[in-house]
């Protein structure tokens, strides 16, 4: 009795810890003050430190050191120059004809782009199609479900050796595929071909564009299918559960309505999980313009004997995206770490105003239930 | 006499099959061919055409791995053990102390603190890739390090240095902060006027009650410790203390031209967390479902 009595009392009061500790001292702390556990900093310090020292200092240092020029210690305070550098030649470049080219910088923000694109798209696409095909099927779902969700949860190093042997260029099984098919064998990972090029050279086509604006190079290619691959379980499940959140009411008078197939899918069910699909596209976007590992797993070296320590970047620089060139730049050669760190911050701005762009853009077109 | 409305109905549930199946097929064909090409002989996984089964099941082949070069492969598996374990520990114990704080405690700066907290889950991996090495290797009276942080190497090459920047998440102490606001504040009240302290009612009474929360956040914290490649790859130089991530792309060097080994050594290091996915399936795809609120 006097418990269920206490209860009442102490959930009447907004929370236990406006409870004043008995005590001489809390009556002469000033009234905001009373009450407070001062025990929780130091609960809230451990973490708070940690962040603060290698999540939110980075910014900040990070950004200072985009300013030297720094090898192993700071060697010399360039200003903005690693900027200047950056937008002045690395971005866009000229030929020794004068005509405009991309400069390693420009390239690998290119190859960031159609990595992105392709990855993103075809994983939502996908993920979309099947997801909803799942949600229908009641035989085998979550052995399915469990399934489809596999590569997502291993380890992308390994799953990505083995994407190396099967599209090994001599003994890969894709090759053997091909042969087998009466197709010619392809050089895969080693190929730095664009695939629009690619694809048109059977036609008799040889548009007169500079690769760069062809596609991606094969190789390029063959990373966007691993990671098609690797993250399509992540877009399935999240589809999977914005679609078991839909009112059943509207799925069902869908059906009652007549809507069928293809119809129903495209007036009821797309525009109902669109705050998915943005979430989607958003997250989706942000992981691939960021990724790394994949792109370093299947081009550091192939079975040709990489050990880690040489460029990565794929035939011809193709595979290049940006945080391997961030990566190579810092790791790989003396003295570009201040450059390096600049390279990391147009990533963030790039990726700020991408993001900034999807949800001005695609928000507008979301259906919020 | 088959009730055809009945018939369709059942139809229509398993159409999807003929699409689902096959699609299901293709997604795990990479597992399925890197297990039958790891237990081919040298031989067979050079020959062209590729067989699909294999002739002769060469299970020898596992040992070959593990134990060429000497005790490297054993080495690279202990080091991420220690990675996961370690890091993942350290994570949960800091991360529910600062999530209980969060949610049950009150002190000055609270929303701000915890606004800082998630303001660290919007800034990407690369651009603190830098200045977190450099700290790493020149903090102050570490490592041989003096009170400006040079001559020595800090935290570089440590397994501290692999775990330390990663081992404070902001998600993890969301999501926990999330499952111990659920806890009646009476509980705490009874648990007090009994004359129990913070730590212990924390340890022994909310603990248990936020025990599904906490479980994915170990779960999560495993697996990215387990699967992290660049940090531990830049942060460490000697292969004594590499795990397993960093380890098999130098045995893909070392193992050149023997693909069947290659392929063992990837299903050697894909094996722990295939078998911790099928244990915690549940976990694994709540994590999944949360991390809408990670982006």
């Amino acid at each position: 009795m006097t418990i269920s009595l206490d209860k009442e009392l102490a959930s009447g009061r907004r929370g236990p810890d406006r409870l004043a500790p008995p005590g001489a001292k809390a009556r002469r702390l000033p009234s905001r003050l009373r009450g407070v556990d001062w025990v929780a900093y130091a609960y809230v310090l451990p973490s708070g430190v940690l962040l603060g020292v290698f999540g939110l200092w980075p910014v900040a240092f990070g950004f200072w050191i985009s300013l030297w020029q720094w090898g192993i210690v700071p060697e010399r305070f360039v200003g903005l120059g690693n900027y200047a550098h950056i937008f002045g030649s690395d971005l866009v470049d000229h030929d020794a004809s004068g005509h405009l080219q991309a400069g390693p910088v420009g390239q690998a923000l290119l190859n960031t782009i159609y990595y992105t694109v392709a990855t993103v798209g075809a994983s939502v696409a996908l993920a979309f199609v099947i997801a909803y095909l799942l949600f229908r099927v009641r035989a085998l779902r979550n052995l399915l479900r469990t399934l489809f969700f596999l590569p997502y949860a291993t380890t992308i190093t390994a799953s990505g050796l083995v994407f190396v042997w099967i599209f090994d260029p001599q003994l890969g099984v894709a090759n053997a595929v091909l042969r087998a098919l009466g197709l010619p064998a392809q050089t895969w990972l080693l190929d730095p071909t664009p695939i629009g090029r690619k694809l048109l050279a059977p036609i008799g086509l040889s548009p007169g564009l500079p690769d760069a604006l062809l596609g991606p190079s094969v190789a390029l290619c063959v990373v966007i299918v691993f990671s098609v691959w690797n993250t399509l379980g992540f877009s399935v499940m999240i589809y999977l559960s914005g679609l078991s959140a839909l009112p059943r009411e509207l799925m069902d008078a869908a059906d009652i309505d007549g809507a069928a197939g293809w119809r129903k899918v495209r007036h009821v069910v797309l525009p109902l999980v669109s705050p998915t699909t943005l979430f989607l596209l958003v997250y989706t976007t942000a992981m691939s313009f960021k990724a790394f590992t994949p792109i370093y797993a299947l081009t550091q070296g192939g079975f040709g004997g990489g050990n880690g320590v040489q460029r990565a970047g794929g035939p011809l620089g193709t595979t290049n995206v940006l945080t391997i060139e961030i990566f190579n730049d810092f790791y790989q050669e003396q003295n570009k770490v201040g450059y390096a760190s600049a390279v990391s911050f147009l990533l963030l701005a790039v990726l700020m105003l991408l993001t900034l762009l999807q949800f001005r853009l695609l928000g507008r077109r979301t259906h919020y239930a | 006499m088959p009730d055809p409305q009945r018939f369709r109905h059942r139809l229509r549930a398993t159409l999807p099959l003929v699409v689902l199946v096959p699609g299901a097929a293709v997604m795990i064909f990479p597992f399925v061919w890197m297990l039958l090409s790891s237990l081919k002989s040298g031989a067979e996984v050079s020959h062209l055409p590729p067989t699909l089964w294999p002739h002769k099941f060469q299970f020898s082949n596992y040992a070959t791995t593990w134990r060429t070069p000497p005790q490297t492969f054993g080495r690279y598996y202990l080091n991420s053990f220690i990675l996961a374990a370690g890091g993942t520990l350290l994570k949960a114990v800091i991360a529910t102390l600062a999530a209980y704080a969060f949610a049950h405690m009150r002190f000055p700066g609270r929303r701000l603190l915890f606004a800082a907290f998630l303001a660290t889950m919007m800034i990407p991996g690369e651009v603190t890739l830098i200045p977190n090495f450099v700290t790493i290797r020149h903090l102050p009276f570490i490592g041989g390090n003096d009170g400006s942080g040079y001559g020595g190497h800090g935290l570089y090459d440590t397994y501290l240095g692999m775990i330390l920047p990663s081992a404070a998440d902001a998600f993890s102490i969301f999501l926990l902060r999330q499952a111990f606001l659920s806890i009646p504040a009476d509980y705490w009240e009874a648990a007090r006027l009994d004359g129990c302290g913070r730590l212990r009612y924390l340890w022994s009474v909310a603990l248990p009650m936020v025990r599904p929360a906490l479980a994915v956040v170990v779960v999560l914290s495993t697996f990215e410790y387990w699967n992290s490649l660049l940090w531990p790859l830049v942060v460490t130089n000697s292969e004594a203390i590499r795990p397993v991530q960093v380890g098999i792309l130098y045995l893909q060097g070392e193992f050149n031209s023997q693909p069947n080994l290659i392929m063992a050594a990837a299903a050697l290091s894909i094996l722990p967390m295939l078998a911790l996915y099928l244990l915690a399936q549940r976990q694994f795809r709540e994590s999944v479902a949360y991390s809408g609120l990670r982006g």
